[in-house]
């Protein structure tokens, strides 16, 4: 089920009247709603695919009670490898056979090795990527003794399949969500109300911008090779903001409908294209998965603890899987390696304890030395999503290739100008948010009247700008 | 939880007024590709027409108001408001606002295509075309006719009417319909070409060069029209009485009466080519319509010669001779009527 669909429409205001009116007596019974709600949500999609979310689950709720009821670290170690086999093993299968039963044989091929290697004909079940990771945030947590499990088998379900966040993140750690699943939830206005605010600022992201910009995006990319460097140029700024403002929108309605059930999920975005280096970026960009890729990767290989050359090792391997994580294609392993090579020189150059520093937040209205730097970021990031969006390395090397040619300077036409609307419309609200990246707390102390005027104003966006359903982009990981 | 529930249901009202009262002040043919460019033409005429024609590309391509007007009496000047995909209840809808906005006529005639209620395909269900016009009236109407159908089975039936009631909710929402309403307030394109010259009539040939190859495709299989010439053949010899819907038969009714008020002669026109299974449904509702305002020119028995390859463009429309034939045949049916 998409957020921005009919159904959903429906299927929200109906879970949030039973659980508030219903099933608002005992805690079970509103996790067993919230549990339903969600398996419902999830297989309305594609209900085959039911059975593998409820087999992780099950997997990972006896694992983890196992895991503090063993003494022995070797069958502790057992455990969690069972773990990371099912989830990593379905993930595997679902997501990356066929890629690498293909790469294997063009390999192999080309040394004259001739294979026969049948693929499968396989559908990726949506969010596989999201939730397996969830799940594995739990078991790994409880092996390293940092959580302890839940025999609450009611509110572990509904934390491994809560539908807001199920199929495209945040992914949550267990220690920060399976605990609201533990403890009683009473209404709360300003929680529901900025709940409302935030699902109708991601919308205006999703409908008003990302949806308004993806057709010009397709268009652009599937005709590279016949536009100018000037066109193909405003391609990648087009598809920068249109991946932007897709996923973080979608991760806003996510986090606003949680609220409206009393849950704080992870704040996943925070005004990235205003971050003022590389690093900088990825502190604000997909907060929740590159944060799970820094405990459960980085770390455990050593994180930057040792030398410089197995820190920048440590880093390239965690950005080649991260852009592995994203989809597989060479394309993604690509964009992640270039990423992680954009971290190398503050490696080389900057101090170990200012890498670790957190960044303070600054004011998002900065002076010129400061704009460059921003603009320079967005550049380098801007880059890398050519081959995010390419169909393969050598479509995204003969766009770039296109792009800084001497075309570069041509003039694209005004027809699009209008879709830079949309894109002004996000820099200008994140830019007033400033310290928030969240708009309308800054708006909460405006009056009423002019508050409701621009709730109205951002709902005729979304609804006047509304076309059919799209999904979301991220939905394929 | 009172507040909240109060602020959010009065956010709700105040938007939903706000798209109905947007969508209510655009013209009332605003999803329909042709029609409004028709009518924008009708309202910059000087010519004084007194006889329209509406209905799906059945009208659009196979009536030529200039064969029509020449073969029938002097005072007879028509135009074409035929569109394509233009089904019902679409068509009654367009039809009831034209006579609803037109000025009192001393004597005019309207002929329309009978057409059974448009079950949505499913590339279709998400496009502007089939939910424009859903308002609560339509949508009434629909429910109440499909409900009535004894032809489709009651899954299907089910079917049609959850589809139709999310693109009428929809609708009501502006969901999936404000975007088209705005590109069609910048959409300057102009209407000459339904102007003097046509009449409103556009030729399959004429229109689009793509669809000669479907064309090309009929032709290699003929056979298609006589199997298609016999089912319909079968369906008139045995379904005589057989049960028709009383809420359409009702609502056309209601046309005829409120075309008379404004002085226009309302006829329904039974088209040939469509399928079998359209005329199961149409003939028992078209033998209860007063012969005064009905004309049949579906009996392969009695119109054979509409059946022939050689005037066909495809299946289910005429090329430009089948054209000119199936106009002169209606003139005549026509002069009959009121001789």
């Amino acid at each position: 089920m998409l957020f921005n669909s009919f159904a959903f429409a429906v299927f929200l205001p109906t879970v949030f009247i039973l659980y508030w009116f219903v099933f608002k007596k005992k805690l079970v019974f509103q996790n067993i709603l919230l549990l339903a709600a969600s398996y419902f949500f999830y297989g309305w999609w594609d209900w085959r695919f039911l059975s593998l979310l409820f087999i992780s689950s099950l997997v990972d709720y006896i694992i983890g009670l196992r895991l503090v009821a063993i003494e022995e670290s070797k069958k502790k170690n057992l455990m969690l490898g069972i773990s990371l086999l099912f989830n990593l093993g379905f993930l595997g299968i679902f997501k990356y056979y066929n890629f690498f039963a293909d790469s294997l044989i063009l390999l192999l091929s080309s040394l004259n090795i001739p294979l026969d290697f049948s693929t499968l004909n396989i559908i990726l079940p949506v969010g596989i990527s999201f939730y397996t990771f969830q799940n594995l945030s739990y078991t790994i947590d409880i092996h390293n003794g940092k959580f302890k499990p839940t025999k609450d088998v009611f509110a572990f379900f509904a934390f491994a399949s809560f539908f807001p966040q199920l199929v495209a993140g945040p992914i949550e750690r267990a220690s920060a969500l399976l605990p609201q699943f533990c403890r009683d939830r009473s209404f709360d206005y300003e929680k529901a109300r900025d709940g409302l605010q935030q699902i109708l600022w991601g919308f205006v992201k999703k409908i008003f911008v990302a949806d308004v910009l993806a057709p010009q995006v397709n268009e652009i990319f599937k005709n590279f090779n016949k536009l100018d460097g000037s066109t193909l140029l405003l391609g990648a700024i087009f598809f920068s903001f249109q991946i932007y403002c897709d996923f973080s929108g979608y991760s806003d309605i996510a986090i606003g409908t949680a609220k409206l059930f009393g849950f704080d999920l992870m704040t996943n975005f925070k005004a990235p294209y205003f971050s003022k280096s590389v690093s900088e970026f990825w502190r604000r960009w997909h907060i929740s998965l590159s944060t799970w890729f820094r405990d459960y990767l980085f770390i455990p290989l050593g994180g930057s603890r040792e030398s410089k050359i197995k820190t920048i090792r440590n880093i390239i391997i965690t950005f080649v899987v991260s852009g592995l994580w994203h989809g597989a294609n060479w394309t993604f392993v690509i964009w992640g390696f270039i990423n992680g090579l954009y971290m190398v020189p503050a490696i080389i150059f900057i101090k170990r304890h200012e890498i670790q520093q957190e960044e303070k937040v600054k004011k998002l209205n900065p002076v010129f030395g400061n704009l460059l730097q921003i603009i320079t970021t967005y550049s380098l990031i801007t880059l890398t999503w050519i081959f995010f969006r390419s169909e393969d390395i050598l479509d995204a090397l003969k766009y770039l290739s296109r792009m800084f040619s001497r075309s570069i300077f041509v003039n694209p036409g005004s027809q699009y100008l209008i879709y830079f609307v949309p894109i002004l419309l996000v820099l200008i609200l994140e830019a007033i948010s400033k310290d928030d990246f969240f708009p309308w707390r800054k708006m909460n102390s405006l009056p009423k009247t002019i508050r409701w005027i621009l709730y109205l104003l951002f709902a005729l966006l979304v609804i006047g700008a509304y076309q059919e359903e799209n999904t979301f982009i991220y939905f394929q990981f | 939880m009172t507040k909240f529930i109060r602020n959010t249901s009065i956010f709700f009202i105040i938007t939903l007024l706000v798209i109905n009262i947007f969508q209510i002040i655009q013209p009332y043919s605003w999803g329909n590709p042709r029609y409004p460019l028709k009518i924008k033409y009708l309202e910059n005429s000087q010519k004084g027409y007194n006889t329209f024609f509406f209905g799906s590309s059945r009208i659009l391509r196979h009536i030529d108001p200039f064969i029509f007007d020449e073969l029938t009496s002097t005072h007879i000047s028509s135009y074409n408001l035929g569109s394509g995909a233009t089904f019902n209840p679409e068509a009654y809808f367009l039809l009831e606002k034209f006579i609803h906005r037109s000025e009192k006529i001393d004597q005019g005639y309207i002929i329309i295509e009978l057409q059974t209620i448009y079950y949505l395909e499913n590339n279709n269900a998400q496009n502007k075309r089939v939910k424009y016009y859903l308002n609560p009236r339509e949508y009434w109407f629909l429910v109440n006719t499909i409900l009535e159908n004894n032809k489709k089975s009651n899954l299907e039936n089910i079917q049609a009417i959850s589809e139709y009631t999310i693109l009428f909710l929809e609708k009501t929402f502006g969901i999936g319909v404000m975007n088209d309403i705005v590109k069609i307030i910048f959409d300057d394109t102009d209407f000459d070409m339904y102007g003097d010259k046509s009449l409103g009539f556009i030729a399959l040939e004429a229109d689009s060069p793509d669809r000669i190859s479907r064309n090309q495709k009929f032709l290699e299989t003929p056979g298609s029209l006589v199997n298609r010439k016999e089912e319909i053949q079968n369906v008139y010899q045995k379904n005589k009485n057989s049960i028709y819907s009383n809420t359409h038969l009702k609502r056309i009714e209601y046309l005829i009466s409120l075309a008379k008020d404004k002085g226009y002669h309302l006829i329904f026109l039974l088209p040939p080519k469509l399928t079998h299974k359209s005329y199961s449904s149409l003939l028992p509702l078209f033998s209860e319509i007063n012969d005064k305002n009905r004309i049949d020119l579906a009996n392969p028995d009695l119109f054979p010669e509409l059946y022939l390859v050689e005037y066909s463009f495809d299946i289910g429309h005429f090329n430009k001779e089948g054209t000119r034939l199936y106009t002169s045949l209606l003139a005549s049916k026509f002069n009959e009527l009121f001789r």
